[in-house]
């Protein structure tokens, strides 16, 4: 990929100009000549030269000048000046290199030596550009990797928090759950004796009706309650040192229909109509994990389908070829074909700061792997991405 | 113009065809044409010189037998070339000008021989 | 509860959280037990050395010894009790060690719900009473 050189030669003689452009042109370079100095720097502005041909000594300005107005725009400080010249003296050349000339060549020239300074210099310049702009590289890329570092940080203090946090809840649901069951069994006692005690005042009467009631709907949902804030930390648990995974076969529709029972409010806000066409199929290795995979996946579905006037996320589960296959597919705006490699990298995300952890599919796919499985993703034609996990069947 | 006369300080075939090598086998014509324009500029430059001469005028002697020394320089006019630069020298140098317009007319003959050579008058 | 002669069974509730052992405290004496309380494995056996306990319910994590320890003590020095584990922070390494030492089963907190430890109080209880009543038909046997 190589672009056409091009290079500017200012000359108040003809002949330097003319023979130069003919040699330059048979290089192959795009050549201006100009015997004009003060057009120089507006001819530059034109023509974007990668490298300038300045005479010293010219009527109207000199070329030190010249190289200094060069040296002075921003545009053109890094480009190389060589200068060509019948002048003889030592001070001159001192002067040229002094102004920022990388080159000084004395007429009578031999042009088998121009060309090859020339060819050099815009060699360099172009090496020049290419290490500034892998420079420029390499800073974006140590920012983002200082940003993955921060956050990776900031995962492993969530880790540790995590871990201390789980145990602290367990803990305390366990005994809000024993509670709650205990006093359901003390409801059994009390109910009887409720009912024993009516018919002295109506309006105790209809507050005990009331009471009897709605009693084992209190209990249930406070049952229920517990239930959800034990699956909440569950979730955390991606966030742990990874054990190894429990090799235990499991429901795989169980896991989905945990997963969307998990992602219920979500759902419900969004007003989001899910489809599930599901068997019991059965797969070895950590129904929690692969929980969190198939909760990631309809999370991400979910939010795909953000401006989506119907939104609808069907989930499957079959078996064919002795392999258990789960596809979770939304009809949201699918995903554009210059990311969807990328979308499985550590900390990769489309979500802006703070929104999105970038994780969610690296791990998911980590798992998946770990399970002997493979996790990949399509768009649909109609619009929209189908992931589809291929475990192995139990046997 | 085609035909090169050989003549005294003339262009022998062989030389010109060493020039257009050594710059880089540019085509003849245009080599021709530039010599050309060169001869045709010549007699200004020559009034400039005969003026400063006169006049003392050391910078000027210096820049305008600058310019035709690197006109000749370019088009490998050796002699021309040489005799300029001894001007400039003359110039830069304050030599006296008794010595100076010596050499100036040696570079005028010189001038004048290679015009004749060349074909034109 | 009811009318048939029911031993009351001693169950020992060892948990370094106070409201678990209130907790399952109050569950299980409303259930007929009798149970008492103690913070961790070191009290635990200083207890189990004072009375008999058909059935401990114990955690893992616990300071000064935690019940893996006292698991093994317990199997070395009171080979009778049976022991129910309970835990909240699960690694195979501690279900497998619970497994070796013969614990009766193992509870993950935080609990569904308390079926399951009743079940297995009450299979540990019954397993007490089926021997029990072997001796005493043995002694009955005698001349």
């Amino acid at each position: 990929m190589f672009s056409q050189s091009k290079v500017l030669v200012i000359d108040d003689d003809q002949s330097t100009l003319d023979i130069l452009k003919f040699n330059l042109e048979k290089m192959g370079y795009a050549c201006v000549i100009s015997d004009k100095p003060k057009l120089t720097m507006d001819l530059a502005q034109k023509f974007d030269p990668d490298l300038f041909i300045l005479d010293l000594i010219m009527p109207e300005i000199s070329g030190i000048q010249l190289c200094h107005d060069i040296k002075a725009n921003p545009l053109f400080k890094d480009r190389p000046v060589i200068f060509l010249t019948a002048a003889e003296q030592e001070s001159d050349k001192l002067q040229a290199f002094e102004s920022g000339a990388v080159d000084y060549i004395q007429k009578p020239f031999k042009v088998g030596e121009l060309k090859v300074r020339i060819k050099n210099q815009l060699e360099l310049y172009r090496n020049t550009k290419k290490l500034s702009e892998l420079c420029n590289d390499m800073e974006r890329l140590a920012e983002q990797r200082a940003k993955q570092l921060f956050h990776a940080d900031r995962l492993a203090t969530i880790g540790i928090l995590a871990a201390g946090v789980a145990h602290e809840i367990n803990n305390t649901t366990a005994f809000i759950n024993g509670n709650v069951c205990t006093f359901d069994t003390f409801w059994k006692t009390i109910e009887p004796c409720l009912m024993a005690n009516a018919g002295k005042d109506k309006e105790q009467d209809e507050r005990l009706k009331f009471i009897i009631n709605e009693t084992p709907k209190l209990i249930e949902c406070m049952k229920e309650g517990v239930k959800r804030i034990s699956r909440i930390v569950e979730v955390l648990r991606a966030f742990y040192r990874k054990e190894e995974v429990a090799k235990i076969p499991f429901n795989l529709k169980k896991c989905i229909d945990m997963s969307l029972q998990m992602c219920g409010k979500m759902i419900r806000d969004r007003q989001i109509t899910v489809k599930t066409e599901a068997k019991d199929t059965y797969v070895i290795g950590s129904a929690q994990q692969m929980e969190q995979v198939i909760v990631n996946l309809v999370v991400n579905g979910i939010d795909a389908m953000e401006k989506s006037q119907d939104p609808s996320l069907t989930v499957k589960l079959y078996s064919e070829n002795n392999q258990a296959h789960v596809e979770v597919i939304d009809t949201g705006t699918g995903i554009p074909d210059d990311i969807i490699k990328k979308i499985w990298d550590p900390f990769f995300t489309t979500k802006e700061t703070g929104k999105g952890t970038g994780l969610g599919l690296a791990i998911a796919r980590s798992i998946v792997n770990d399970h002997g499985g493979e996790i990949t993703v399509a768009n649909c034609h109609g619009g929209g991405a189908k992931f589809k996990i291929t475990l192995s069947l139990a046997k | 113009m085609s035909s090169v006369i050989v003549q005294r300080w003339g262009m022998e075939p062989a030389e010109k065809k060493r020039i257009l090598d050594e710059l880089g086998n540019i085509p003849e014509e245009l080599y021709n044409e530039l010599v050309d324009c060169f001869l045709a500029d010549i007699p200004k430059k020559i009034e400039q010189l005969k003026t400063a001469i006169q006049n003392g005028n050391y910078k000027s002697i210096k820049a305008v037998s600058h310019g035709i020394k690197g006109v000749s320089a370019n088009l490998r006019l050796d002699k021309l070339y040489e005799l300029s630069r001894e001007l400039e020298l003359a110039g830069s140098n304050n030599e006296e000008l008794a010595g100076i317009e010596k050499k100036f007319r040696i570079f005028l003959e010189a001038i004048d021989s290679f015009s004749f050579s060349w074909g034109r008058k | 509860m009811d009318g048939t002669e029911k031993s009351k069974a001693c169950i020992l509730v060892v948990d370094d959280e106070k409201n678990i052992q209130e907790t399952l405290s109050r569950h299980f004496r409303f259930l007929g037990y009798d149970v008492d309380t103690v913070d961790n494995g070191s009290l635990a056996l200083d207890a189990l050395a004072k009375k008999r306990y058909e059935v401990v319910i114990t955690d893992i994590s616990m300071p000064v010894m935690d019940g893996i320890q006292l698991l093994r003590a317990i199997r070395k020095e009171y080979p009778m009790v049976h022991c129910i584990i309970m835990t909240g922070y699960v690694t195979m390494e501690n279900i497998l060690s619970c497994m070796r030492l013969g614990a009766d089963t193992c509870i993950y907190k935080p609990f569904e719900d308390l079926k399951e430890m009743e079940e297995a109080v009450e299979s540990a209880v019954a397993y007490i009473d089926r021997w029990q009543k072997k001796l005493k038909t043995l002694l009955r046997m005698k001349p």
